[in-house]
């Protein structure tokens, strides 16, 4: 923690958990404990990168930092090069559904879609224009027609279902903007974004007779996994949040189509078919194991999902699928403390504002409040002491002992995260989940 | 018919020369004769025991006195009466003859009259008594004995040959011996011997050994022996110093009364009274030891009852498996003998601690039981089974008795060693036994549940057994054998839904508890036992929402400590258990950090913290892997790694610091780029470089001059 920390990440950090969410930047410098669940997720970025694929299953209780703990992992990707696609399943973003359900998770997937130099999303046009503009030079290198540069770069992914109109798309925007045709530009984005409701409206814009639909955006994940493949990326990490909104789906056809899904998936890549793609999917135990619901509940999941999932001996084994994330505990929140008040002073000891006795002043303080929620469920816990930090480092010359008897922290349950979950769609960031 | 004694007719016994030796008193012209053999009125008779001779005046009543006429002798069912105080001198010649013949035929004809007999005795009486010949004191007794056996149905002959033994052991400082029959009462006193006996120990100081005291208990006037205790009185005895062994070891030690033990001895002879004297403490009136005798006593005979039952319905019965069933274990092995160790070792196999899995078939078959054709044991049946196989220190799962149901044909029970010293089910088998199953029948479900039960969750299961230290030896073998019976049976729900019925909630939590860790024990918990457990929770009426979360928190590593399935708890816990993995401050009290595991938390932090440093290192990375196109350095070298067109566009753009919008698309166009993707060629090998952007994308453009430092163009 001695290592400085930029300013820019400083503010990120505190901005955000001040706000109570996780933040999007410089996680690392917060990050308590949990070794072997980031090893693990680790080798599955840097498998993804090397032309293989994975799948995790991150499952906690609400309030162990699942949504950290993805958000970390996409971090992780990004600075490993790969391109990053995030999404909070809800009501109406599903993997599987009849009424636009599924396409509305693609859409929200591609306006997610993050790079390395654009972490917070948007960065669709970015990678397909890099795309064209590597082709375009390649073919003025190579005295080609752009078209053939297009149509050759594009040649693997032609093999894929609906291969064809994908590259047809691409072809379209390069020629739009080498026209300076906006909307064309535009078209071919919201194709690829999967906006489209209609074929009619896709073939009259762009010429394609297909568009992406509820039915097909798994096909669709795999065609832009090859696409950023060959735009120079190492791959597409796919991370699906509140997966418990399928469990929760009252109809069992409804799940059942949409564990069909994860099937798919789950099934892809343990058998390695198809590489630089990988999957992380962040659920409650209940989504995972409850077997009238849950994903248990899919016959052909049961047994993929079932073993090691459980520590033995003591040791965790992570060579299944899932990872089991546990609450904080009072000391990992003390650890996490620290490392916040390192961040505010910027990872210098000499500038820490307040002293370790402090640090355990405010956990009974917040103990004597809200009782064993202020370590299980630490979103305003923590949220609290950024305030308190805050507040002293504005105030120099103020006693942290004086400011504390008034620090409110406020009880929290799932039932904020229910509510977050279903009235806000981008709730993505719920630091409810903050745990380490 | 009691007599009187009145004043003797020989020479007065004169004072008391010495406490415990009366004065010798000698009969003049006469000779005791105990052996050889002498010749009177015809009849020759070897080791008479008897005075020979004519006295001198005044004539004694027991001497053979040759010179009196000797008539015929009768048979002895037909020997002539004799008055009230019979006497050798007095009797008619035939009678003589008759004593004379019965004397030498050896004393034991049984239907001669008693009267013969008495006169004999006063001679006994005399001698050991009166003479005080101490060597003849054991011939004597032993003679009395052997009288009392042949005559001793006479009730006043058992009575004045009794009170002449007790005098006669008295004086040699012995007791009766204890025998297999409870020893014969004499006028419902201690006899004087057994108190002799207990005074010795007393004044000595030393502890009263059991058969001393047990006599001294027997004869005591307050002890009535029970039904029991007489029919089975070897048992009895024996329980009664195993127990009494037990608990005071080489006997009780008994503080010196007030008093010293003398008592006057009537002779039956009407000869002498005389006071034998000792200057032994006189424990007659002590109440103390026989009270705690007798307390003793009651429990076994208690513990004796079905026993003794058994030998009133069945007397043959003694010294079978069947009987030694019923008797208490502290002395059964002594009524059984190597008998048991044989069965036992049939049963139990090569293991001598078991548990095995046998048909029940088999084992019936070894007991002898009859078994019914089909369905379950009866309970009668099965409850001696138990017994039998008990009383050869086996225990038996199923057992009826502590509560199972009767194992049904073609099952299979589980046989254990009991422990040594097993004394019995008393006080075992109580609730928390009862508990502990219940716990272990759900557990067994939930591992059952999955169709194979795995090495380890059966060595989890057994290992179970280990948290309920604060059971009995006996109830923690009982439960290991229950569970390799739960184990090898196709447990389910069934046999666990009576034992939640019922049980407190705190208790069904528990039983969730375990249940959860059983399931989890091998590292895999099947969907199937996840089903079981969703129905398992619905039983125990806990919100099977809550289900998952549990788990899910049953698969956490351990801090290094044991899984906790058992909360600490009250004072029925003998054994430590060690603090729930997470401390939980409860509302009000202060926070309290386990600094051990805060110091695995800090270094695995440092762990990841240095994992995820590398990933998002500085400057330290290596240097821009190569791009995925070609590299055409550009013309001043100043952007290495970017090729030719984004090079000269960003050569064009680190002019100014901040370009609108359309400005930077119109450099763009200049150098055939697509803005967006000359923005994120440009970042990507800004990142490479500089691990940070160098153009920043709101409305505007903005370049981070900061970044290129010598790179950066002096303005023109």
């Amino acid at each position: 923690m001695s290592k400085p920390i930029k300013s820019k990440d400083r503010d990120a950090i505190i901005q955000a958990l001040n706000a109570g969410v996780v933040p999007r930047l410089g996680l690392h410098h917060v990050q308590v404990g949990r070794a072997a669940e980031i090893a693990a997720v680790v080798r599955d970025v840097e498998r993804i990168a090397d032309e293989g694929s994975a799948i995790r299953f991150v499952i906690g209780e609400y309030g162990a930092g699942k949504t950290f703990f993805l958000n970390l992992v996409r971090l992780i990707a990004l600075e490993k090069k790969l391109v990053v696609v995030s999404a909070d399943l809800a009501p109406d973003r599903r993997l599987h559904a009849s009424s636009g359900q599924a396409r509305g998770l693609y859409a929200e997937l591609m306006r997610n879609l993050s790079t390395r130099t654009r972490p917070d999303g948007g960065a669709l046009p970015s990678i397909v224009e890099r795309f064209v503009s590597d082709a375009h030079k390649a073919a003025v290198g190579a005295g080609r027609s752009v078209e053939d540069e297009v149509h050759a770069r594009l040649a693997p992914m032609m093999e894929l279902v609906s291969g064809y109109d994908f590259a047809s798309v691409i072809s379209h925007y390069w020629r739009a903007s080498e026209a300076g045709d906006e909307g064309g530009k535009a078209d071919a984005l919201r194709w690829l974004r999967g906006e489209f409701g209609t074929r009619t409206e896709a073939r009259q814009a762009l010429g394609v007779r297909s568009i992406i639909d509820d039915a097909n955006i798994y096909d669709y994940l795999k065609l832009m996994a090859r696409f950023v493949r060959t735009a120079g990326y190492g791959g597409l990490l796919v991370t699906l949040d509140e997966m418990v909104n399928l469990y929760k789906l009252n109809s069992k056809q409804a799940r059942d189509n949409n564990y069909e899904q994860i099937l798919r998936i789950v099934n892809d890549v343990l058998q390695g078919s198809f590489g630089g793609f990988g999957f992380v999917f962040g659920g409650t135990p209940q989504f995972l194991m409850d077997t009238r619901r849950g994903l248990y509940s899919y016959e052909a999941l049961q047994s993929r999902l079932a073993e090691n999932s459980f520590a033995r001996d003591g040791l965790i084994d992570l060579s299944g699928p899932v990872v089991r994330l546990q609450a904080l505990t009072p000391e990992e929140l003390y650890v996490l403390l620290g490392n916040i008040r390192s961040v505010f002073a910027l990872g210098d000891p000499a500038a820490h504002l307040v002293p370790d006795e402090a640090l355990t002043a405010f956990m009974s303080h917040c103990s004597q409040t809200v009782g064993e929620a202020y370590f299980r469920t630490p979103r305003n816990t923590i949220k609290a002491f950024v305030n308190l930090l805050s507040i002293l480092e504005q105030n120099p010359g103020t006693r942290w002992q004086d400011l504390l008897g008034s620090v409110a922290v406020a009880a929290e349950g799932p039932e904020d995260l229910d509510a977050a979950a279903a009235e806000t769609t981008e709730d993505d960031d719920d630091l409810a989940a903050f745990t380490l | 018919m009691d007599r009187i004694a009145f004043p003797p007719l020989a020479a007065p016994l004169d004072g008391e020369a010495s406490p415990d030796v009366p004065p010798r008193a000698v009969l003049k012209g006469v000779r005791w004769v105990s052996l050889g053999i002498v010749e009177v009125g015809g009849i020759t008779i070897a080791d008479p025991l008897a005075y020979v001779g004519t006295p001198e005046v005044p004539p004694h009543n027991a001497v053979v006195d040759p010179a009196l006429p000797v008539g015929r002798a009768q048979t002895f069912g037909a020997a002539p009466d004799l008055p009230y105080w019979p006497s050798y001198c007095g009797m008619s010649p035939d009678a003589r003859a008759t004593f004379l013949a019965w004397l030498a035929e050896g004393r034991k004809a049984p239907d001669i009259q008693i009267g013969y007999v008495f006169v004999y005795l006063y001679g006994l009486e005399w001698r050991a008594l009166a003479e005080r010949a101490a060597a003849d004191l054991p011939a004597i007794a032993q003679e009395v004995r052997r009288l009392l056996g042949i005559y001793g149905n006479t009730y006043s002959f058992r009575s004045y040959a009794n009170a002449l033994l007790d005098a006669v052991l008295f004086l040699q400082g012995e007791t009766s011996p204890l025998g297999d029959e409870p020893p014969v009462a004499v006028d419902y006193r201690v006899p004087l011997s057994v108190r002799g006996a207990v005074g010795r120990c007393v004044a000595d100081g030393r502890p009263v050994p059991f058969d001393l005291m047990f006599l001294w208990y027997l004869h005591h006037e307050t002890t009535g022996l029970r039904t029991a205790a007489k029919r089975a009185f070897p048992e009895f005895r024996d329980l009664c110093r195993a127990r009494y062994t037990a608990k005071h070891g080489d006997g009780l030690v008994v503080k010196p009364p007030k008093g010293v033990l003398a008592e006057e001895f009537g002779a039956a002879s009407g000869n002498f009274v005389l006071t034998l004297k000792s200057d032994l403490p006189n424990v007659a009136r002590l109440t103390a030891p026989i009270k705690k005798m007798a307390e003793i006593a009651e429990a076994a005979t208690n513990d004796l009852d079905k026993y003794s039952r058994l030998l009133g319905r069945k007397p043959e019965a003694r010294r079978t498996l069947e009987a030694a069933a019923l008797l208490p274990a502290d002395i059964r092995d002594a009524y059984l003998g190597h008998e048991a160790a044989e069965l036992r070792h049939r049963l139990l196999g090569a293991a001598s601690q078991g548990p095995v899995l046998r048909p029940l078939a088999e084992v019936a078959a070894v007991l002898g039981i009859a078994l019914p054709d089909s369905g379950r044991l009866r309970k009668d049946a099965a409850q001696s089974m138990a017994a039998a196989l008990e009383a050869v220190g086996c225990g038996c799962e199923p057992d009826v008795r502590c509560g199972s149901r009767s194992p049904a044909v073609g099952e299979d029970v589980v046989l254990f060693g009991l422990p040594d010293g097993y004394g019995g089910q008393d006080g075992l088998y109580g609730v928390a036994y009862k508990s502990a199953v219940a716990i272990l029948t759900v557990a067994a479900a939930v591992v059952h549940a999955d169709t194979e039960v795995s090495e380890a969750e059966e060595a989890h299961l057994i290992g179970l057994i280990e948290e309920f230290l604060h059971l009995a030896e006996a109830e923690r073998r009982r439960l290991e054998a229950h569970v390799r019976r739960l184990l090898a049976t196709k447990a389910d729900l069934t046999a666990a839904r009576t034992a939640i019925k019922g049980a407190p909630e705190e208790e069904r939590r528990r039983m969730a508890r375990f249940a959860l860790a059983a399931a989890s024990a091998d590292g895999v918990v099947a969907p199937s036992e996840v089903r079981m457990l969703e129905k398992l929770y619905k039983e125990l009426g806990i919100d099977p929402a809550d289900l998952y979360g549990h788990l899910h928190a049953s698969g956490a590593p351990s801090r290094d400590e044991p899984v906790v399935v058992r909360e600490a708890e009250g004072q029925e816990r003998v054994h430590a258990i060690p603090a729930p993995p997470t401390p939980k401050p409860a509302v009000g009290q202060g926070v309290v950090l386990d600094h051990a595991f805060l110091d695995r938390v800090r270094d695995e932090t440092r762990q990841v913290s240095g994992l995820l440093r590398d990933i998002f290192a500085e400057d330290d990375q290596q240097a821009a892997p190569p791009p995925p196109h070609e590299e055409e350095v550009c013309d001043d070298g100043r952007f290495a790694g970017l090729d030719a067109a984004h090079a000269a566009l960003l050569a064009a753009l680190v002019a100014e610091e901040c370009w609108p919008r359309a400005d930077f698309e119109a450099h763009c166009a200049a150098h055939r780029l697509l803005p967006d993707g000359a923005i994120e060629t440009i970042n990507e090998w800004s990142f490479d470089t500089f691990d940070e952007p160098l153009l920043d994308e709101d409305d505007d453009i903005t370049v981070n001059l900061a970044l290129l430092g010598d790179a950066a163009p002096v303005p023109a």
